[in-house]
Parts: C-alpha cells; structure tokens; sequence
C-alpha cells in the first residue's frame, strides 16, 4: 500500500499491489444476469474506469465488490472482505493490511433533518474515525462552511454528490469507489472532482468509479473497462483501447483532386472517408474535396501529406482528429460480434 | 476540490458501530417522540383518567375506591405502572422497532454505512445492542413517570409518600426493560424483513392488538387452547409477568390476569427477544442491499 504511483514508469502486472480483485463475478435475479462472469483488478495508485450503458450492470457490480450484494458465484475482494457464492467470508485479520473502502454507490443517502457535517461525523463514528476527518473531507469536495450547516434535505443535487463523495473520501481509505461521482455537478465541481481523482491516484490509492460521461473517464482513467448486458466485454488503457478497437487517429484533408488522392491513398492500404461518413462501408463521398484518412500503426501526418505533394495533388488543409473514447466505446457497443468476455489483465479486448 | 490531506483510516467494529448507533439514536426524533408519548400515556391513563374515574365513579364500593387508589400511591410503584405494558405498552415498543428497523432501508442510509464494515453481524449486533439500550431508557422512563405520577396522587389525595424498597424498583425496572426489549426487538425483527416502515408497523400493531390482544384475548375463555397458548406469546408473557408483581389482594386498573407463572413469562419474553433477534441477523445477513 505504500506503492507511488508513476505514470512514467510502468509496473510490471504480476508486482502490482492489487487492491481490488473480483474473478468471474456473476449475479443473476431470475433469469436476468445483471453481472455475467466479470473479472477485475485495480492496483494502488492506479484509476479503473468502468463505463457502460444503463443497465449494464456497473453499479451491481460496485454493490458487489462493496460486500451490499452477494455474488451468485465468483470470489471478490476488496481490502480484508472475500465474497465467495453466497458466503462472503473475511480472509484478512490482524497485520495482513486491513485495507479500508470509501464508496459511494448510486444516489448518496443521507439523514435528511441532520446537516452535512452531522451527518459525516454519524458516519465518523460508526466507522471508528476522528470526528476531524469529516471536516477534511468536506474541505476536499469544496462544500462550504455555511453549506455544510445546512440540513441536508436543503441541499441541490450537485451539494448531494459533493456530499456523497465526501462520506466516501472520510478517513482516507486505500480503496475508493465512485459511482458516477460527477453526476449533478456544475463543470467548475467536475474539474474540482478530477482533481481529487489524481490526488487520489497519486497517493496510492486504488480507485474505481463508473461514469456515463465517457469523456469524463477518458480524462482520469488509467485503464477501462467497458460494460456491456452485465459482460466486460473489453478492457485496458485508453490507448489500447483506442488502437484495439481500430478508432484511433484520423487525419482530415482538403485536396484539389478528390478523387486521384482517393486513389492514391487506397493504393497505400490506407481506408477513407467522407467527413462525416465514418461508419460507411469502404467510402467516401466524391463529392466535395475534403477526404478522411485513418491512420494505421506508425503512420504519421506529415506522411500522408508528402505523399500527396509527390503526387501533385495539391493539400491545402490538413488536420489530425483523434477519436474520443466516446466513439469507440459506441462503436464496440455496434458490434456485438466482438463482445467476448475480457479477462484481467492489462490491454484486453476481444 | 483541492489535494487530498491523509487522515488514518478506522476500522469498523461492533463498538464503533454501537457509537454510531448510540449518536444517531440521540438524534432520531422518533426514539424521544415515542418515549415522549408513552410517558404522557402512562400520566395520563394510568394515573390522571385512572384517579378520575375511581373516585368520581358511582359504582365503585369506598373499599374499592381505596384498593384502587392505594395502587397508584407511590408504595404502588413497584408493580402499578407494570399493569399499562400490556395494553398500551407493548403496542407503542413494537411501533418503534418496526420503525427502527425498516426506516434506514427506505432513505437507503443502511448501505452507506454499512459498505465499510468488514462483516454485518458487527453491524447488527451493534443496531440490537443499541435497542436493548433504548428499551432500558424505556423502562427507566416508565418508572420515572410512575414515580413521579404517585406522588402527585398521594399529594392530591392526602396520602403518605411511601416507596417500596429499591430493590423492588430494581425489579420492576427488570421486568419493564424485559418487556420493553422483547417488542422492540419483535418490531425490528418485522422492520428488517418487511425494509418498509409503513408496512412493518401495521404488521406489528395487526400482531399486538389485532391477534395477541384482541383475538386470542377475546377467544383464550372460550377456547382452552388459546388459553394456553397466551402465556406462550408476548402480551400474554407481559400480562402473567406483570400480574406476579402484583400483591394478594390488591387490583390494578386495568386487571390483570396470568396465563402462566412469572419464571415462564420472564423465559418468554427473553426466547421471543433472542428469536427475533436472529431473524433480524438472518434477514439482514442474507439478503442484498440493493
């Protein structure tokens, strides 16, 4: 647990300090499989994002992980508490790293007569922390000191998830789950909750949180993995996610001849477009004179464009466009062919 | 939001969760509402109505009028008070349990807390605890209020103010607590399945005073059966445990009659606590919170 994270310097999976290790999770309600055969693992000091459509089964599987909600089968850990079937059992006693849990889960829930501060002090004390840890973490989410007073059924949805992320955050545990922690909250709170998602990393903390606001994952995720009908049908880094999916790097030309540097870059393997017609079959529109061209393993820009030039067709603008994880996760959702069970592990897609 | 600043991490155990319990107890209004109206119940009922009616009826004998009214006296106090558990006593406990037990399931404030406990028997053991806490307040309450009560009545009726020895106030303190927990136990126990305060606390009051009091009550002189099995069932055991602590010779308004002896009763009362308690653990172990 004492593990810094480094963006730079990569660690090697087999050394990494898993906190969080779920292996073939499922949770069935009748014949409904909300969580089907999901497998997981968040180290210290490392960001898990989990992202998927309603109903997906992200925030079962939060529940689960948790100890809310018992597997149907699969073993799960998360700090000291292993959930195996129906028998969730402790296996971490005295001096093998109790490891704590800061969660919030869906909507936060709270006593609504009781203020913000009273609340978390409540929470204080069940959890057997300092009762100064409540203020803390109210001066990490940024919730005011007139706020805070406030009785809690006086507060606006974003104070609600400020407040929800703050119960999570109280006595700085080792293992952080949000879900959906921007939820409600006004852009300047969502840079705010950033923030607190990095410092959270960088303090060797292991957090997992889900998000419908992919791009909001994109920004502080270290790895993903994508939900689809209770399945995690890919995982890994952005980048590979990005590269797996075939989604990655785009650039946008505008030529004089549309149709010969059409050619010319067909004849080179490479697949384009129209602007705006990615998803077509092998095509672009001959009308016009902007062309897209997607980029394929080392392939840079400015390769394209000498190319071009030798040719004698005239580049008059060219523009690199990265696809935004938004787009691929879409594009992987599409394509229920590819959506194989991943399995733990760095950079998996299937 | 700015950089997080470590504070050490607690672990949850069974004594911070009886902290927690006994923090958010001090700040639930329905635990002081519902000790609030059962001390006014017992001032007014038991004593105010109860001295009222015995000395302005007609159809009450001088000797009955003394009876009676020698029993809410303060040498009365260590079994007078014990006579409204029965009837109104056990009702209002079992009303706070359901309400206890099912109303941190409906603002979802249960999964919060409990998503940091490395085991829910802790956690339920410490919720139990704190109602055996609260059921002693009860009891205490009760007989302040009786106390209290008595002494206005042996002031308003020019009677000596004479209290029986502490030990028998420890008892009958025994005896309230026993009954007290019993109903708020079986009202939690109902809370924790049902996970719905309305539902929980019309199947505790359809219990109580539905089938206990009313029909088994009712019945229990026409159908030996029921007779029996009274004194096997909580308003039954609190009736018999509350009669033995009444002296040879001397009535309680309302009266009251055993169904079996005061060691039965006390065993009971204390079985139904234990099995209502585990099914409290059982229910709240098993099934998810969701």
């Amino acid at each position: 647990m004492n593990q810094t994270y480094e963006p730079n310097r990569p660690v090697a999976p087999q050394h990494r300090n898993y906190l969080v290790e779920a292996a073939g999770i499922s949770k069935r309600y009748g014949d409904v499989r909300a969580v089907d055969g999901v497998s997981l693992r968040v180290a210290a000091g490392e960001v898990y994002g989990l992202v998927g459509p309603n109903g997906a089964g992200k925030t079962t599987l939060m529940r689960i992980l948790t100890g809310l909600v018992t597997p149907t089968s699969g073993t799960c850990r998360m700090g000291p508490a292993v959930g195996t079937g129906s028998k969730p059992r402790q296996v971490a006693g005295e001096g093998e790293g109790r490891v704590t849990a800061g969660s919030l889960i869906e909507a936060p829930a709270f006593y609504a007569a009781m203020s913000g501060s009273a609340n978390l002090k409540l929470l204080c004390d069940y959890w057997g922390v300092k009762r100064v840890a409540a203020d803390r973490a109210l001066d990490l989410v940024g919730l005011s000191a007139k706020d805070r007073r406030r009785p809690y059924r006086q507060y606006s949805l974003g104070m609600k998830q400020r407040l929800g992320v703050a119960a999570a955050l109280i006595g700085d545990p080792q293992v952080v789950v949000l879900d959906e922690p921007t939820n409600g909250l006004d852009p300047e709170s969502i840079v705010g909750m950033r923030d607190v998602v990095r410092e959270l990393r960088a303090s060797g903390r292991a957090v997992l949180l889900s998000s419908h606001l992919l791009s909001e994952v994109e920004q502080v995720a270290d790895r993903v993995g994508v939900l689809s009908q209770g399945r995690l049908i890919a995982e890994g880094t952005i980048d590979e996610m990005r590269r797996r999916l075939q989604a990655g790097r785009w650039v946008e030309l505008e030529v004089n001849d549309l149709a010969a540097a059409a050619t010319l870059l067909h004849d080179m393997g490479l697949v384009t477009t129209a602007p705006g017609t990615e998803g077509a079959a092998d095509g672009h529109s001959a009308a016009g004179t902007r062309l897209r061209v997607q980029l394929t393993g080392e392939l840079r820009p400015h390769a394209v464009n000498s190319a071009l030039v030798k040719a004698g067709i005239e580049v008059n603008c060219l523009v690199e466009v990265r696809e935004s994880l938004e787009d691929a996760f879409l594009g992987l959702l599409a394509e229920p062919a590819r959506n194989g069970p991943a399995t733990p592990g760095e950079g998996t897609t299937a | 939001m700015s950089a997080a600043a470590p504070v050490s991490s607690g672990v949850p155990t069974f004594l911070t969760g009886l902290r927690g319990e006994l923090s958010l107890m001090r700040l639930r209004p329905v635990v002081w509402v519902s000790l609030g109206i059962w001390a006014a119940c017992i001032a007014l009922f038991a004593y105010l109505v109860a001295y009222l009616t015995t000395v302005g009826a007609q159809w009450y004998t001088p000797e009955q009028q003394g009876m009676f009214v020698r029993a809410m006296l303060p040498e009365g106090t260590s079994y007078y008070v014990l006579a409204s558990l029965p009837l109104y006593g056990a009702p209002q406990f079992a009303i706070l349990g359901a309400i206890l037990g099912a109303i941190d399931y409906s603002s979802g404030t249960v999964r919060a807390v409990v998503s940091r406990f490395t085991g829910r028997a802790q956690f339920m053991a410490a919720r139990l605890t704190g109602l055996l806490i609260i059921a002693l307040a009860a009891a205490v309450v009760t007989l302040l209020v009786s106390v209290v009560s008595s002494v206005v009545v042996a002031l308003v009726s020019g009677n000596s103010i004479t209290f029986p020895p502490l030990s028998a106030l420890i008892t009958t303190l025994g005896a309230a607590w026993l009954v007290a927990a019993a109903f708020i136990a079986l009202g939690f126990a109902a809370g924790t399945l049902a996970r719905r305060v309305v539902l929980a606390v019309v199947l505790a009051v359809v219990w109580v005073l539905g089938v206990e009091s009313l029909l088994i009550g009712m019945l229990a002189p026409v159908v030996p059966f029921l007779g029996v099995l009274q004194g096997y069932l909580p308003v039954g055991a609190t009736t018999s445990l509350a009669a033995s602590f009444v002296p040879a010779g001397q009535q309680t308004v309302p009266a009251l009659t055993a169904a079996t002896t005061p060691a039965v009763a006390v065993a009971v009362l204390a079985a139904w606590t234990a099995l209502a308690a585990w099914v409290a653990f059982r229910s709240f172990g098993r099934r998810d919170l969701a």
